[in-house]
């Protein structure tokens, strides 16, 4: 009996548990989510979550709408809004009106970067690890088409498809040819791909321009006329530019260098007057005690003019400005540091403000 | 509720309670601080079945196990919330703990060739640097002079596959024994692509995973000889990896593959008596690590086609034990030096250091029952590198013990640090930069607890381990993006778990035993990176139970397990979460023919391998790592020949 007893008790105490759950804590719902608002992709490279805002009062957040990868980046195809997660995840991720997913699929073997609309639920993908580029159906998932882009590969095999963007019936698409076996170092200067749409599809024949710069990195952004995009270059070796490209002529034209900018561009966005916003980074100095030229000493925000002249509209140190978008007359900008400073902060009239606690550090940033 | 059942029944004289000694092997006694709390695992429910060391860690309190994939894959270790370079493992006295290029896999390690593992929760050795969770310490057999041998075969569902042998040679007054185990997996099996079917249930495809495969192979040899005021001790240990290693999140297994190869060699004296008062251990090692990472195919977006890294170290170590009138002494101390090289394609590295760490203590006899233990660890990081840096860490720690009849109660609390391995301070030669500025992990733990062993001969045996316990860490290493184009491990991470820690075995008959162990873990992420603050530990579940019966009846056995996890995430912001499970698992060993047994296992009975997701919404893939999806019913047969 006692035995029984013993063993029951025994039994009985650690046999009692509860299940606790987790508080996932939704954040301010206050807004109405809506694909018209603003939107954050904000990430810890751990996992990545969804957040909107509206620009007429950037302080009003809707946070973790979706959660995606920790590799994960934000457009509009035809204002429609598509999560990409990248690299391995591979997948599109298409949202709704009310930022709802209405449709989720894989891209094996592509490593999506970006996209651009091509037709109606037609988009063209750049496919950062392979050497082809595809034309899909963002309702089906279907691949309807398939762009063979390895003569443009260095000697990897392996473009590096970056960012591809339509204007009028042109797609344009930028080609790093990083080389995998060295680093991701760049082989040669950048290229331009030139492509004709034609019936929703892409029409034989590529045109090619070299860059002045090496590893074209920026989004595309339309300036009138003519595009802009922005090379890094590799780590603080002199590479690095903002280059304006006629679509028609593919005619170059360098507006900054690495010497001028003072610094490495990592993303662009079209201003107020034909000024271009950008945000760089300052790599550290390449003191002897310090040879490091591939970390990032502080990060600025400029403003560029059509003469060349520079404002700094806003520093941070250390690698921490990531996700820039003009809304009107207004800057917004994601800080990413480790401290309060992190989340969204906007410039305007009255001057910087900020930060608006996002649910991650910001990462994209889609008007 | 429990100790006071024990303790009525013991005062009204119901029971007839026979303290049980701690069980010790020759020079293999647990090394960590007396006050703090250590468990020693029971290995005898464990051997003879095909078993890992991973396996028989499963009911310890504190401990969580996260197995990647399907058996025959390997287990991280997580001890109080902390896995990785926060668990060291030290295996006959050689510390895993210092290369930082991946945690040592203690399911390579069968458990039959195993003597003794002692769990140190918040505490570990005096002579090494204690990461912050614990310290595992894993004795191997040591040759018992007779000549034995052993061979196991065993295969499974998922193409697992397992097989061992060990033979013992008697060498004077001593011996030889030389052991080997194989375990692999081809590691396909059913999961859901939560990708494809997470939003539309007409898609529910279930996939059938791939290039989950794994192939691990351990040699260990331990030669043993006792003289008269001294024993020598000389141990191998070799263990090969060979492994897919699938996308870190929703995606399938790619064509990627990792290897990597741990060899260690071990020549050391212990019980070195020096008159009454002083006894000495010494001990010799060195340890090389390898790790290459290929990607042949270049499908991903790593972009790395080759990775390798190797980490050379040698160390000695050193511990005197002076017994004086009311106090006991050790001094403690361990020198490594180390030797890094890492390249990534074309870029190379290599680095060095020199790392020492002394610790002394000082165990008062205060009164028959009580003793008090006073630690003091010191550590010094010299390192050749461009520009030599030294640094120094000191962790003073106290506690005390009270036994009372059977029970021993307890309370621990001081300081830790750690400094950061070497792939931590110098990168990985190429995205990875160096961080000469990284600072050692540094955190205070205080923990209190209760251990009773009761055996009698009419009523059984009982044991109940019972802690509460808190950590709290700052200056926790981690990778942080710091261009661009690089990466760096920075002293970003802060924690602050509490928890309760329970184990009870009761085996009121010969016949039956049952083990019970619940661990509530309230680990909050406390790191400053927006969004993370106040979140759950990733991976750790508030709660979890584990819990076995056996019953045994001359050699043959039946064991049923239960393990509860509740609720967990799996990201640092908290918002992969992953609902609470049951899983169930049988085991039959039927001993036949004198020399043989055949072992039976149906792991994970009810087959649950998803859970629902959004309303409206196809299944998700239950996993416990991201990445790696739970396998469904699972089932192992292995044969065992032991003829002596």
């Amino acid at each position: 009996m006692i035995r029984i007893a013993l063993f029951t008790s025994f039994a009985f105490i650690t046999a009692c548990t509860s299940n606790a759950n987790i508080d996932d804590q939704p954040g301010n719902q206050r807004l109405t989510p809506h694909s018209d608002l603003a939107l954050v992709l904000t990430s810890n490279f751990d996992s990545s979550s969804l957040d909107v805002f509206d620009p007429s009062n950037p302080t009003l957040l809707a946070k973790r709408l979706v959660l995606v990868s920790g590799d994960a980046v934000l457009t509009r195809a035809s204002g429609i809004p598509i999560i990409i997660d990248r690299g391995r995840y591979e997948t599109l991720t298409v949202l709704g009106e009310q930022l709802n997913v209405t449709k989720q699929f894989r891209l094996l073997r592509c490593g999506p970067h970006d996209l651009a609309s091509v037709g109606p639920h037609l988009a063209f993908v750049t496919c950062y690890d392979s050497s082809n580029m595809r034309v899909v159906d963002t309702q089906t998932g279907e691949t309807k088409q398939v762009v063979n882009l390895f003569p443009w590969a260095d000697a990897d095999g392996i473009p590096e498809a970056d960012h591809v963007i339509r204007f009028n019936d042109y797609l344009l698409v930028t080609i790093q040819g990083l080389n995998r076996n060295n680093v991701f170092t760049p082989t040669a200067h950048g290229l331009v791909l030139r492509m004709r749409i034609s019936e929703d599809r892409i029409a034989e024949g590529i045109s090619t321009a070299e860059l002045p710069c090496a590893n074209p990195f920026t989004p595309w952004v339309r300036t009138g006329s003519s595009l802009v995009v922005g090379c890094a270059g590799f780590r603080a070796s002199g590479q690095s530019a903002i280059v304006s490209i006629v679509p028609e002529t593919l005619a170059m034209t360098t507006l900054a260098t690495e010497a001028t900018l003072g610094g490495i561009p990592h993303e662009i966005a079209a201003g107020q007057n034909g000024d271009l916003i950008v945000l760089i980074s300052v790599p550290k100095t390449t003191a002897s005690d310090d040879p490091d030229p591939i970390e990032a000493q502080e990060m600025r925000l400029i403003r560029l003019d059509s003469n060349g002249k520079i404002d700094i509209l806003h520093t941070s140190l250390g690698y921490s400005l990531t996700g820039l978008a003009v809304i009107g007359d207004t800057i917004y900008f994601g800080n990413r540091s480790n401290d309060s400073n992190a989340g969204l902060w906007w410039i305007d009239a009255n001057g910087t403000h900020g930060p608006v606690k996002t649910s991650m550090p910001p990462y994209v940033i889609v008007p | 509720m429990l100790p006071f059942a024990l303790y009525a029944a013991l005062v009204i004289g119901a029971v007839d309670p026979i303290v049980v000694p701690d069980i010790t092997v020759q020079g293999s006694e647990s090394t960590t601080t007396d006050s703090g709390s250590t468990s020693e695992i029971d290995l005898t429910t464990h051997q003879g079945q095909g078993q890992t060391v991973a396996e028989a860690l499963k009911a310890t309190p504190g401990v969580s196990l996260l197995r990647l994939g399907a058996r025959g894959n390997s287990v991280d270790v997580r001890i109080r919330s902390l896995g990785g370079s926060h668990v060291g493992i030290v295996i006959d006295g050689v510390p895993m703990l210092n290369t930082g290029l991946q945690q040592f896999d203690l399911s390579l390690l069968p458990a039959d060739g195993i003597a003794s593992i002692y769990v140190g929760r918040g505490t570990g050795p005096l002579h090494l640097p204690m990461p912050i969770g614990g310290v595992l310490e894993i004795n191997t057999v040591l040759p018992t002079g007779r000549f034995k041998y052993g061979l196991n075969t065993g295969f499974g569902t998922q193409l697992s596959r397992s097989a061992g042998g060990f033979i013992e040679l008697p060498w004077k007054k001593g011996g030889v024994r030389v052991s080997t185990a194989y375990q692999g997996t081809q590691g396909n099996f059913t999961f859901y692509d939560d990708q494809t079917t997470r939003y539309n249930a007409s898609d529910d495809v279930i996939r059938t995973r791939q290039n989950n495969h794994s192939d691990r192979l351990v040699l260990h040899t331990r030669v043993y000889q006792p003289f008269k005021h001294a024993a020598l001790h000389i141990t191998t240990l070799t263990a090969l990896d060979a492994r897919g290693i699938p996308g870190p999140s929703y995606a399938e297994t790619l064509h990627t593959s990792s290897k990597s190869i741990f060899q260690s060699a071990r020549i050391s004296a212990s019980d070195v008596t020096i008159g009454r008062m002083l006894r000495l251990n010494l001990g010799v090692d060195a340890m090389v690590n390898g790790r290459s990472f290929s990607d042949p195919e270049r499908e991903t977006t790593l972009g790395i086609q080759d990775h390798r890294a190797w980490l050379v170290q040698a160390g000695a170590d050193q511990r005197a034990d002076i017994t004086l009138k009311h106090v006991d002494l050790a001094i403690a101390g361990r020198t490594d030096g180390a030797w890094f090289h890492s390249a990534q394609d074309s870029a190379t590295q290599n680095n060095g250091r020199l790392q020492t760490q002394w610790g002394l203590q000082s165990v008062w006899r205060a009164h028959r029952t009580t003793s008090l233990d006073a630690t003091l660890q010191a550590g010094h990081l010299n390192e050749f590198s461009a520009s030599n840096t030294s640094h120094w860490a000191f962790s003073p720690q106290g506690g005390v013990r009270v036994q009372t009849g059977p029970c021993s109660t307890r309370a621990h609390a001081g300081l830790f640090h750690r400094f950061a391995s070497l792939a931590e301070r110098f990168g990985d030669s190429a995205m990875v930069l160096e961080n000469k500025n990284i600072k050692p992990e540094r955190g205070w733990n205080a923990d209190a607890g209760t251990m009773c062993k009761i055996q009698t001969q009419r009523f059984g045996r009982y044991t109940l381990d019972a802690a509460t316990f808190f950590i709290d860490a700052t200056e926790l290493v981690r990778l942080l993006q710091v261009s661009r184009q690089a990466y760096r491990y920075e002293n970003l991470g802060k924690t602050r778990a509490t928890g309760v820690e329970l184990a009870t075995h009761l085996a009121p008959w010969s016949w039956i035993d049952l083990r019970v162990g619940y661990t509530f873990t309230h680990a909050v992420n406390r790191s400053e990176v927006l969004g993370e603050q106040g979140k759950p530990a990733a991976t750790i579940p508030p709660h979890l139970v584990h819990s076995a019966l056996v019953l045994k009846h001359r050699g043959a056995s039946v064991s049923y397990g239960v393990t509860y996890r509740s609720q967990t995430t799996l990201d640092r912001a908290g918002l992969l979460i992953i609902p609470d499970r049951t899983q169930h698992d049988l085991a039959v060993r039927l001993p036949f023919a004198q020399e043989w047994a055949i072992t039976m296992e149906l792991l994970n009975i009810t087959g649950v391998i998803s859970h629902p997701a959004a309303s409206g919404t196809a299944p998700e893939a239950l996993k416990d790592v991201v990445g790696y999806p739970w396998p469904g019913r699972t089932a192992f047969v292995s044969l065992q020949w032991s003829p002596q």
